[in-house]
């Protein structure tokens, strides 16, 4: 056995699923040749040292993540997976139709009415001061959840929002 | 009468739910099927290191890696009644993840914005995660390991995306030739004519580096 032929079997040897007498070839060539000698030791150490590499940890909040899109998808079937399309295009229809019509009344009222109420304008501040806006984060649920390995299904039950924007005075806020 | 029967309510719906911590995957599937989501979560978190670090080898980005891997098991909730039972849903679940690290790498060369190469040549010491100190080791032992495990990893950067893949699958997931052919769709002498230049090229990559 040459060093090309060693190297076209490399992978039977590794598997172990050569026959006796290629085996015993390949064994033979091994002894004889240094360099084939030092590729099957490079391979043997490089593939022990990949095993032996600690792998990625799913970071906790993957699994909250999945099982969030699922319950979501769970409540829109309509809207995802192959119908998703024709679903999506359905609902733009309705849409353009219902604008259509909108547009139709508006051009049939007289001028000067307004066919949708005005909104309400927003309260002017108060006597104590202005507002201001603050975000509060809350708890990654995650976190609450070791022990045991289903408890995300029953977290997940009402969508946690890891963080709410509040209206305060001002001077809650301190700035 | 009210009270007794919401009493009664309770207790059934406190009792244990089961566990399928034991269970095989195709046990799971079924419950998965039958509308038990807690098997789906079984499967999530018995799938989900695996995949990542398998989708993370295929495409060398993390971030990504854990997008796909989300993606791939709202493909699995998706379409699971659609999943013939009497295969291994392991191939399955494989077969998907690793199509869409196909679409995304096909994607990137598209857009050549980021390439795996350029970013394992970029990977500066401080960018990587932190781990923890082995006190084991002398300082020699750790930094001969380390050394080894980095050039082992970059090793497998370097090989063709269509290698890296049978390669990963069969030394590191530890697929059968059959399983390699199911989930990366090739005929087994396909897989086996990869792997075996996957093997010596991971070799004759390592083989100056060694003492």
């Amino acid at each position: 056995m040459n060093c090309q032929a060693f190297h076209q079997t490399f992978s039977d040897y590794l598997d172990g699923v050569l026959d006796a007498a290629d085996a015993v070839r390949v064994r033979r060539h091994l002894e004889a040749c240094k360099s084939c000698r030092r590729i099957e030791a490079a391979y043997r150490a490089g593939v022990a040292a990949l095993r032996d590499a600690e792998g990625l940890c799913p970071p906790r909040e993957l699994s909250v993540r999945i099982l969030h899109r699922v319950r979501r998808e769970r409540r829109l079937p309509a809207l995802s997976g192959a119908y998703g399309v024709a679903g999506t295009l359905l609902l733009a229809t309705l849409v353009a139709a219902v604008a259509f019509d909108l547009k139709e009344l508006e051009e049939a009222a007289p001028s000067g009415e307004p066919l949708v109420a005005q909104a309400t304008p927003a309260p002017p501040p108060t006597a104590t001061g202005r507002f201001d806006h603050i975000t509060v984060r809350l708890r990654d649920v995650s976190e609450m959840l070791l022990g045991d390995p289903y408890a995300l299904i029953s977290a997940i039950e009402p969508d946690p929002p890891l963080r709410i924007r509040v209206e305060v005075p001002a001077v809650w806020s301190g700035r | 009468m009210g009270t007794i029967l919401k009493t009664q309510e309770r207790r059934t719906t406190l009792q244990p739910l089961p566990s399928y911590a034991d269970s095989d995957d195709s046990t799971v599937v079924r419950a998965c099927l039958d509308g038990d989501s807690r098997a789906f979560t079984e499967l999530v978190l018995r799938y989900q290191a695996r995949l990542l670090n398998f989708v993370y080898r295929s495409i060398g980005d993390r971030e990504r890696a854990e997008d796909l891997v989300q993606e791939a098991f709202i493909r699995v909730h998706r379409h699971l009644n659609r999943f013939d039972q009497g295969k291994k849903f392991s191939t399955w679940i494989y077969t998907i993840a690793s199509n869409l690290a196909k679409n995304e790498l096909r994607n990137r060369s598209r857009n050549p914005l980021v390439l795996f190469q350029t970013i394992r040549k970029n990977w500066e010491e401080d960018h990587r995660p932190l781990q923890f100190e082995d006190t084991q080791s002398r300082p020699d032992d750790l930094f001969r390991k380390r050394h080894l495990r980095e050039l082992v990893e970059a090793s497998v950067s370097q090989l063709p995306e269509h290698h890296r893949q049978v390669f990963v699958l069969r030394e590191l997931e530890g697929k059968s030739y059959e399983e390699i052919a199911e989930i990366t769709n090739c005929n087994l002498g396909t897989v086996k004519s990869r792997l075996n230049r996957a093997r010596n090229s991971f070799a004759a990559i390592i083989e100056p580096h060694l003492d």
